[in-house]
């Protein structure tokens, strides 16, 4: 399986790394939804991991981007930011994402997304 | 050691979770082995919570906060003071602290599936006549359990709206209960388990708290029920949530309890115990459930 | 518009630490102390909208090479001062993020900066909504709230 972390932060980009090598992923990284959008239609993404607020292409944009395209509809995404309002949760859900958690989170809780999402994680090591 | 232990809460929203930092006591408190032992039996005669040897940091660092709370300036004091009277709260206070109340929303997520598909259906089918329905959350913590199971019936049952439910929720901690009560969630707490879409349906936020609509709030009745005492009248249940609870009790405490919930869970009633939890060598009248990893029980026909 | 917001400032500095970190901090009444001339990091978001003004996170360099050191898996040697920048950068995001769900909305919050400063708390045309000091592991941390003034 083939995860995608988009966020314009290097630290959450390290960390979010490390969490999805962690359970089996491969994963790849961009910057902003433009970067994103250029590396998916090179490879196969199984799972994106999307920051809302980047220059260039923001996460939502990304999302509803995402979406209108047919050859992407098994891809999951999740977005993963700093904003807390409930009308952007539900913005982000009719936009396409499948789950939305918030900054700051934790291993544990980003595995428990995945779970929501219907992912299967195959090994869980510390 | 975990960071539930080295840390304590703040605020009454996070006090829940291993996740919650909070505000750090510059003295570092220690027992004496009298204190420890006197501790150790005072909840064990009143919870069954079974305190092992080397549990010391455990009552150093909870027990450390009623300290500061209740005004004494060490760990000696505050036994002494439980020494003389035993009728002041404090005897609850010291309890409480002791209870673990690690939970998040669907947490292992299994068990609600399973309730979704096939349990929840089935007992829709089987008590089409009455209308009747029980559901007991017997070790609610901070409230995610029961609410968990109320979205999932409003979500996906609404036709149980309108039959005659007892959704009894309990604890035997009344910190617990009131925050079940308020149904109010930190950002870290809704982060955990909850799916988003539910986030939205589900929720108001008020700053940074996250409360539960009224409509799932009055669909369960919170009460305090010690596991460990004779429990009180409750009717047949359904439907019983007793998870990861027994796991801090020692074996007759919990061959006891599962003996009363024996003739409170309907006969084609269900059980569910938490991932580490089971009823081999306890109970011979339970059989586990072929389903994976829900942990549910039912009484053998 | 005056409100206090000290409390909850607290917790979500606390919960960033423990959640992203698994670091102590704890607020103190001890006022920050800048340790020597230009050896402060200071994080800082805008806020627009309904309502003005800024969050900035001062820190010492130390706390940012350490904090950075965890997040990356490294040791504080081998830190950089990119990663060091983008740590507390990040940091005051999130933060500001959560300070945005008590402010009247609609709010938007603007992407970090982060500069070195001689910590100077002076902002002509804006005034201290909230400050709160932070110890972490014996080091100080603050956080400003500022509100710009409404003409
Ligand atoms: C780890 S929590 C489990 C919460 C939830 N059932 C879950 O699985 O997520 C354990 C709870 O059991 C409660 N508890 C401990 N001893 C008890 C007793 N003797 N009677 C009732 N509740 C008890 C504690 O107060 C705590 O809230």
């Amino acid at each position: 399986m083939r995860a995608l972390i988009i966020d314009d932060s290097k630290s959450i980009r390290t960390i979010l790394t490390e969490i999805l090598a962690g359970i089996g992923f491969a994963v790849e990284e961009a910057a902003n939804g433009l970067e994103a959008m250029a590396l998916i239609k090179k490879e196969k993404v199984d799972l994106a991991l999307v920051d809302w607020n980047m220059p260039d292409m923001n996460g939502c944009e990304f999302i509803q981007e995402v979406r209108k395209d047919n050859a992407y509809k098994n891809m999951r995404m999740m977005m993963v930011t700093t904003e807390t309002a409930i009308n952007k949760v539900a913005e982000a859900l009719e936009a396409g994402a499948d789950e939305y958690i918030m900054k700051p989170f934790t291993r544990e809780m980003i595995i428990e997304k995945l779970v929501l999402m219907g992912i299967s994680i195959s090994s869980a090591p510390k | 050691m975990s960071k539930a232990d080295r840390t304590t809460s703040v605020s009454k929203q996070t006090s829940c979770q291993t996740l919650t930092p909070g505000k750090h006591y510059d003295k570092i408190m220690s027992v004496s082995e009298s204190d420890f032992n006197y501790i150790r039996e005072l909840v064990l005669e009143r919870s069954a919570i079974v305190l092992e040897d080397g549990k010391q940091y455990l009552v150093e660092s909870r027990i450390g906060q009623v300290v500061e709370t209740e005004g004494f300036d060490t760990i000696g004091q505050l036994v002494e003071a439980l020494r003389k009277n035993s009728h002041n709260g404090l005897q609850s206070k010291v309890i409480e602290a002791l209870t673990t109340n690690e939970t998040s929303f669907f947490r292992d997520i299994h068990p609600f599936e399973i309730l979704k598909d096939p349990v929840l259906p089935e007992i829709l089918k089987s008590r089409e006549n009455t209308k009747k329905l029980n559901i007991w959350c017997a070790a609610s913590s901070s409230g995610q359990e029961p609410y968990s199971i109320a979205m999932l019936i409003r979500d996906h049952f609404p036709a149980l709206l309108g039959w005659k439910t007892h959704f009894i929720a309990s604890d035997i901690s009344e910190k617990m209960l009131e925050r079940c009560r308020s149904g109010k969630f930190s950002q870290l707490e809704v982060n955990r388990g909850l799916p988003a879409a539910f986030l939205v349906k589900y929720f108001e936020k008020n700053g940074a708290t996250w409360s539960i609509k009224n409509q799932l709030r009055e669909m369960i009745h919170f009460q305090q029920i010690n596991l460990s005492m004779e429990l009180p009248y409750l009717p047949k249940m359904d439907i019983i949530f007793l998870r990861n609870v027994l796991i801090y009790f020692d074996i007759e405490t919990k061959k006891r309890i599962l003996n009363q919930l024996r003739s409170i869970l309907q006969p084609d009633g269900y059980l569910f115990l938490g991932a580490a939890e089971s009823t081999i060598n306890l109970d011979s009248s339970f059989e586990r459930m072929n389903y994976k990893h829900s942990g549910c029980y039912r009484l053998k026909r | 518009m005056a409100f206090e917001c000290e409390a909850e400032i607290s917790q979500f500095v606390t919960d960033i630490w423990s959640t992203f970190l698994s670091m102590k901090v704890s607020p103190t009444d001890k006022p920050f102390k800048p340790k020597g001339k230009d050896n402060t990091l200071a994080g800082c978001v805008q806020i627009t909208g309904e309502w003005q003004g800024a969050v900035t996170l001062y820190a010492p360099k130390e706390i940012g090479k350490r904090v950075a050191a965890t997040m990356y898996g490294l040791d504080e040697k081998e830190v950089d001062n990119q990663q060091v920048q983008d740590v507390i950068g990040e940091i005051t995001n999130i933060l500001a993020g959560n300070i945005k769900s008590l402010l009247p909305a609609p709010c938007s919050i603007s992407l970090p900066c982060v500069a070195i400063t001689d910590y100077n708390l002076h902002h002509p045309g804006s005034e201290t909504v909230s400050a709160v000091n932070f110890d972490c592991e014996g080091l100080s941390i603050l956080v400003v709230l500022l509100q710009e003034h409404v003409k």
